[in-house]
């Protein structure tokens, strides 16, 4: 099945072909082996980096302790079918006094990617941020040339909120970076069947 | 550390650069890579051709040396890469990007191959492409340079025909072989190499089509 609903049908997380989970320390060996895919980087906004396998798993070692201590949240997305850690969805920033957080994804490798697996994976995340955690507001930096991004994360309901100008440096070029978010009640009556939009 | 090249058969510069099909690749060095980069220390003319001061290093050492390296890059001070031949996963020289001054966007680099039988082959001429694309395009560099030994003619060769400027010399910079030795400053622009990368860019985009 496909979230990319047109309809006022609500996903259903019991037919998403992934769920999410807590990383492990023994992910860093398939993080590792993303990063020499080529289009990994050029979408999302933080720098290309060359890493050393040491280095994946001291930050992978980091991300787990982050999670543990609620600094950020960070899941894998993995694949029904087959248990492949396919990506990873993520909250960061998380303010606790204004409820906000900003929220981030990729798919590791290409052949994942434009199948809507990110589509399924925010919707997990987003559901934790605002049901869980009690969050009142998610946003995302998208860049400029991400197209594939911008269209998915409109689809989904994001609303941009602006322009960050010439925010980035890459491949080249200073790039804008677009921001986007959803609040808590719109999440609510897009994602969500009536039955469990009484929730606190 | 600088080349110790010979300049037989190098990469035709003039017909530009399509990275595609390079026979090398960058990564981040892996703690296993100490078993390799210790064997070359034993090669002559690894030694001669470098700036540093010849060392007997023990594999001790050098794990630790790769070790520190790793977490040098990690943190940004200063970016190692190892040059892998595409065809048989082999390391066959490093690379690297040291004393990087974010605030003035400086840096310096140096290149060497690890054994006689991988030099002359231009190796370093797509490795040093990489890195300055790397260096450019995305840390937003304005400047690199390179330090090399007088007297290593093949190696001031390569960064001439790479459009580097010869800056200055170092007067008796380096104590090496018994005396001392003067050393040549050479530095790259931004402006320069992006130059060339927007044209190279172009017809790859063509080549690869």
């Amino acid at each position: 099945m496909s979230t990319e609903h047109t309809s006022t049908r609500k996903p259903d997380p019991q037919e998403f072909r992934i769920y999410v989970r807590p990383l492990e320390p023994e992910d860093a060996m398939v993080t590792y082996k993303w990063r020499n895919d080529e289009g990994y980087l050029s979408g999302v906004d933080s720098m290309k980096r060359f890493v050393s396998s040491e280095t994946e798993k001291r930050w992978m070692e980091q991300a787990v302790r982050d999670h543990e201590e609620l600094r950020e949240i960070r899941f894998g997305i993995v694949l029904r079918e087959t248990g492949d850690l396919i990506g990873i969805v993520h909250l960061s920033d998380i303010d606790w006094i204004n409820g906000h957080a900003t929220s981030g994804s990729l798919i590791g490798e290409a052949r994942h990617r434009g199948k809507g697996y990110v589509t399924e994976a925010r919707h997990l995340l987003l559901r934790y941020a605002f049901l869980e955690l009690g969050l009142q507001c998610i946003s995302t930096r998208i860049l400029e040339t991400n197209t594939a991004s911008i269209r998915s994360i409109e689809r989904f309901g994001y609303l941009k909120e602006g322009v960050m100008r010439r925010r980035i440096y890459k491949e080249g070029a200073y790039r804008d970076l677009i921001i986007y978010s959803m609040l808590r009640e719109e999440f609510l009556e897009k994602h969500l069947p009536e039955t469990e939009k009484e929730q606190p | 550390m600088s080349t110790g090249i010979s300049d037989k058969n190098l990469t035709d510069l003039s017909r530009g650069f399509n990275k595609e099909v390079f026979s090398i690749y960058l990564r981040a060095l892996e703690p296993g890579d100490a078993e390799v980069t210790y064997r070359w220390r034993n090669d002559e003319t690894y030694r001669t051709g470098v700036t540093s001061t010849t060392r007997f290093v023990s594999m001790d050492t050098e794990k630790r040396w790769v070790d520190q390296a790793i977490r040098d890059h990690e943190n940004l001070k200063h970016l190692r890469f190892v040059m892998v031949l595409k065809r048989s996963e082999e390391i066959i020289g490093m690379i690297q990007v040291m004393d990087i001054d974010l605030v003035n966007r400086n840096a310096s680099f140096g290149i060497m191959i690890g054994t006689d039988r991988h030099r002359g082959i231009g190796y370093v001429i797509e490795a040093g492409y990489l890195l300055f694309e790397y260096c450019f395009t995305e840390l937003n560099l304005e400047r690199l340079s390179a330090r090399v030994l007088e007297h290593n003619r093949s190696s001031r060769r390569m960064l001439e025909k790479f459009g580097l400027v010869q800056e200055g010399l170092l007067l008796n910079a380096v104590y090496k072989g018994g005396k001392y030795q003067n050393m040549v400053l050479y530095s790259l622009l931004r402006d320069r190499f992006m130059a060339q990368y927007e044209v190279d860019k172009q017809r790859m985009a063509k080549e690869n089509r």
